[in-house]
């Protein structure tokens, strides 16, 4: 069905935009009757100018465009195996990101992150002198608290 | 293609959307600028902690399962063989490996380093590429030394070099440099320097009857907290550590600097949620006039405020996006050199070391609810 503007333009003797005005059968080179075969076969279609993207798929598209991107920044998987060698080989357990430095080092040489974490309730910093990795054992009993039976050693055949 | 009209009239408001937000350019561009500089910011601070945590998590599961040091009045002090040889006897355990380490302060460059023995009838595993050079780790001199590549960088060594270090009582030692360790071990092998034993013993000024600590493994790992109670109880003068405590001390260091870090932002967020308040609690004279006018052509109130939603809505995503796009970048590519310091520890020789490339689905989710 034609549109509104087609129809005016067909009214005003224009061309209606399906089909470049007819020509003389004399004139195509296939010969009378090759343009309403490819009318038929949808081939004699004069291209349509391509409407611009609505915005909306651009916009979903720069989404996806920086969905890729990050996944893109994404490091390949490690080869981890050197570090855990070297990990088992010598019984390693503290990571090299922190010193010694609160305990043995002069604490007036100022660390850049230091009042983070020389506060009350602030992490050890080596993971090594449990404050976080408290003991694995509950048979002695805190300071002040209660001994308990579990406590006591046992004596032999005794109270 | 034909879409069904539901969403041919959404894709309509998205477009009006995009078409409102290109003309009042000036006045969206501060609000992204800011919502992805907050995404940015905590994204970062996500991914750069759960990248330490997966690498805590990836790297401790090869080390000893127990550890075993000597306390007395609350400081830990030299173990005694001895008590080794009663480890060993807990039908538990495996094996007993006695360290012998200690620490390293250069007073001239301000640097503190690790010393620490090795036997040289026990190596690495076959085939692991720990070394730079191609070594027997059997057929070095008891004067030969191998140190990580920080050490070596700050002191300016190459293998052949000579390595000074000073002993317990104050007299220069000089030993060789015979290899490095290479790149992928940094994170643990920055500031290592491997010594041998009797070499290292003098150094520490340690007694050869004792070492630094004791470390155990264990014919069942999945049973170290039981057995670590039991050898406690062996050992009233000890304090025994596991595995997964030093993984959850980890796990509890990262977490509360995250959690300080978050403090930190705290003020930035609330900074954020006024300007988003303000924005919400009512709209601008130019967004007045705008409704007035589509009231006027006849959209309905539900169409506006679709509209409204839409706007909002493009806003952020297209800063949820910018930000993770920026987080990843600064995590991932240019190793978070924001927030490293902040995170992940502090020391004069600082590793280089790329952040394992964690499953972030939960964290992208918590970004978008926030979004």
């Amino acid at each position: 069905m034609a549109t509104a503007g087609e129809q005016l333009r067909a009214r005003a003797g224009e061309p209606t935009g399906d089909l470049p005005p007819a020509r003389p059968a004399a004139d195509s080179p296939v010969g009378p009757g090759a343009r309403q075969l490819a009318q038929a076969a949808g081939l004699a279609r004069r291209p349509r100018r391509m409407r611009p993207p609505r915005p909306a798929w651009l916009f979903f598209g720069l989404l996806l465009l920086l969905a890729t991107g990050a996944w893109l920044s994404r490091p390949a998987p490690r080869d981890l195996a050197p570090a855990r060698a070297t990990v088992a080989w010598l019984g390693l357990t503290d990571l090299c990101l922190t010193t010694e430095s609160p305990a043995g080092r002069n604490p007036a040489l100022a660390e850049p992150a230091l009042p983070l974490q020389l506060v009350p309730g602030g992490p050890e910093p080596f993971a090594a002198l449990p404050f976080f990795a408290r003991e694995a054992t509950d048979a002695r009993p805190p300071h002040g608290g209660r001994i308990t039976p579990a406590h006591r050693p046992a004596t032999a055949g005794g109270r | 293609m034909k879409l069904p009209p539901r969403v041919e009239g959404h894709l309509a408001l998205v477009d009006r959307a995009v078409g409102s937000l290109l003309r009042g350019w000036a006045r969206a561009l501060p609000e992204v600028l800011v919502f992805t500089l907050v995404i940015f910011l905590c994204g970062s601070l996500l991914f750069t902690t759960d990248g330490l945590r997966l690498l805590a998590d990836q790297t401790l599961a090869a080390s000893p399962e127990l550890i075993v040091q000597r306390v007395i009045g609350g400081r830990a002090v030299p173990i005694p063989l001895t008590h080794a040889a009663r480890l060993s006897d807990h039908p538990a355990v495996r094996r007993v490996r006695p360290r012998v380490w200690g620490s390293f302060y250069d007073a001239t460059r301000q640097d503190t380093y690790t010393l620490m023995s090795y036997l040289p009838g026990e190596g690495p595993p076959p085939g692991a590429r720990i070394l730079e050079q191609t070594l027997r780790l059997d057929a070095l001199g008891a004067d030969e030394v191998l140190v990580g590549r920080g050490y070596a960088r700050e002191e300016g060594l190459r293998p052949g070099d000579e390595v000074i270090l000073t002993d317990s009582t104050g007299r220069p030692r000089i030993f060789r440099l015979a290899g490095l360790f290479t790149a992928a071990t940094d994170l643990w092998t920055h500031d290592l320097v491997l010594v041998q034993e009797p070499a290292l013993r003098e150094l520490l000024g340690l007694a050869p009857g004792e070492a630094s600590d004791l470390v155990v493994d264990l014919h069942a790992p999945e049973e170290q907290e039981a057995v670590a109670s039991r050898l406690a109880g062996l050992l009233p003068d000890c304090r025994v550590l596991t595995r997964d405590g030093l993984r959850r001390g980890y796990h509890s260091a990262f977490g509360w600097k995250s959690g300080a870090a978050m403090g930190i932002l705290a003020v930035l967020l609330l900074a954020f949620a006024t300007l988003v308040w303000s924005r919400a609690a009512g709209p601008s004279q130019q967004e007045s006039k705008e409704i007035g006018v589509l009231r006027a052509v006849g959209w309905q109130v539900r169409e506006v405020l679709l509209l409204q939603l839409w706007r909002g809505t493009l806003v952020a995503l297209l800063a949820y996006a910018l930000g993770v796009l920026g987080a990843f970048l600064h995590v991932f590519r240019f190793e978070a050199v924001l927030l490293r310091p902040l995170l992940a520890g502090w020391t004069s020789l600082y590793p280089r070391f790329d952040l394992p490339p964690s499953a972030p689905g939960g964290t992208l989710l918590l970004l978008l609810f926030c979004s």
